[in-house]
């Protein structure tokens, strides 16, 4: 078996197979010392490097509603401790659980997508395939990363309905954006958050689309880890928000 | 499957899943207590909260592996921001 055969075989999910830059050629990274060296640095920036400026600006913003949230808590902060008591804290763990699970889902689904654009490659590479001796693939694994978005894109539609019955139930009790001081920022900080969510529910929706038709090279590649970044970045905004407005004593 | 539980987010997942569960009955269960250090729970938990954050962004975020300059940034956002509530708390 020539050393790219080699490779295919003793690959795992688990190893980062893939260092692919937005505007470069797919580098080979595996555990395998017969592969080039220049995996060794192992550095790469997953996505396009424009989400990540969109990601990393939509963080500042958050990191500044987070800083004001908590000056005007200490100024008033038997009001807010009052008010956060009309808060349900069950939903708003419910719905941690729910964007966790959800990222994990986009987490094996990368990886199942890296793992087919790797298998391509190396099939590309082999001279094995040249004479039609290599292996098939038979797991389908764009199918299963379509499945894995389709079970994330679920997750974001669950935290989606708690959102809905948490601000029914407040707008039943009579409790609005202009209650007072805490629930403005409890509306605004979430309905923000929660338009993230809608975006982040759209992007999933087209990332499963576009795996299930089938993963053509880098290029999906690149798509998938752009759109699974921001979903994070929705997922780590909520734990946050999460015991800032809900636990806090 | 079995790559799915093989796979290093996956403890990382279940540690933050964990963590969850902890902040949970730290900010509901044990803040009925009345004889309890609440600046020292709330201080907890927005320590938990940002030790989270790092786990996902290094292991789902993939920031463990990108450059220095990335990996910088995302740590200076959160010792910042932490700092920032935890002090103005």
């Amino acid at each position: 078996m020539n050393e790219s055969g080699k490779a295919a075989e003793g690959r795992t999910t688990h190893e980062r197979p893939v260092v692919a830059s937005p505007s470069s050629s797919i580098t080979l990274c595996t555990s395998d010392k017969s592969l080039p060296d220049e995996c060794s640095a192992g550095e790469h920036v997953p996505g396009e490097v424009g989400i990540w400026v969109f990601v990393l600006g939509d963080m500042l913003v958050f990191g500044l509603f987070f800083t004001v949230f908590a000056y005007y808590r200490g100024l008033n902060i038997d009001l807010y401790l009052q008010s956060q008591t009309s808060l349900n804290q069950n939903y708003g763990a419910l719905n941690t659980l729910l964007l966790l699970l959800s990222s994990w889902f986009v987490v094996m689904a990368v990886s199942d997508v890296r793992n087919s654009v790797n298998s391509n490659v190396l099939k590309k590479s082999s001279p094995a395939n040249k004479d039609g001796l290599a292996q098939q693939n038979t797991s389908h694994p764009s199918k299963r990363a379509a499945m894995l978005l389709a079970l994330a894109f679920l997750c974001g539609l669950g935290f989606g309905l708690v959102k809905i019955i948490e601000y029914t139930e407040k707008i039943s009790a009579g409790i609005t954006i202009t209650s007072n001081e805490f629930f403005m920022y409890y509306y605004i900080f979430t309905g923000l958050h929660f338009l993230h969510v809608l975006i982040g529910m759209g992007v999933l929706v087209f990332l499963c689309l576009k795996v299930r038709a089938g993963i053509s090279g880098e290029s999906d590649l690149v798509l998938v880890e752009s759109g699974a970044t921001f979903w994070h970045m929705v997922d780590l905004l909520w734990i946050v928000l999460f015991p800032l407005l809900y636990l806090m004593k | 499957m079995q790559t799915f539980f093989r796979h290093p987010a996956t403890p990382i997942w279940l540690l933050l899943m964990i963590a969850t569960g902890l902040s949970w009955w730290l900010g509901v269960d044990a803040g009925r207590e009345e004889d309890l250090n609440y600046h020292l729970i709330s201080t907890t938990l927005i320590i938990i909260a940002f030790i989270k954050v790092r786990f996902v962004m290094r292991y789902f975020m993939e920031v463990r592996t990108a450059p220095l300059s990335l990996r910088l940034i995302c740590d200076a956002w959160i010792v910042v921001v932490c700092s920032a509530i935890v002090w103005l708390f």
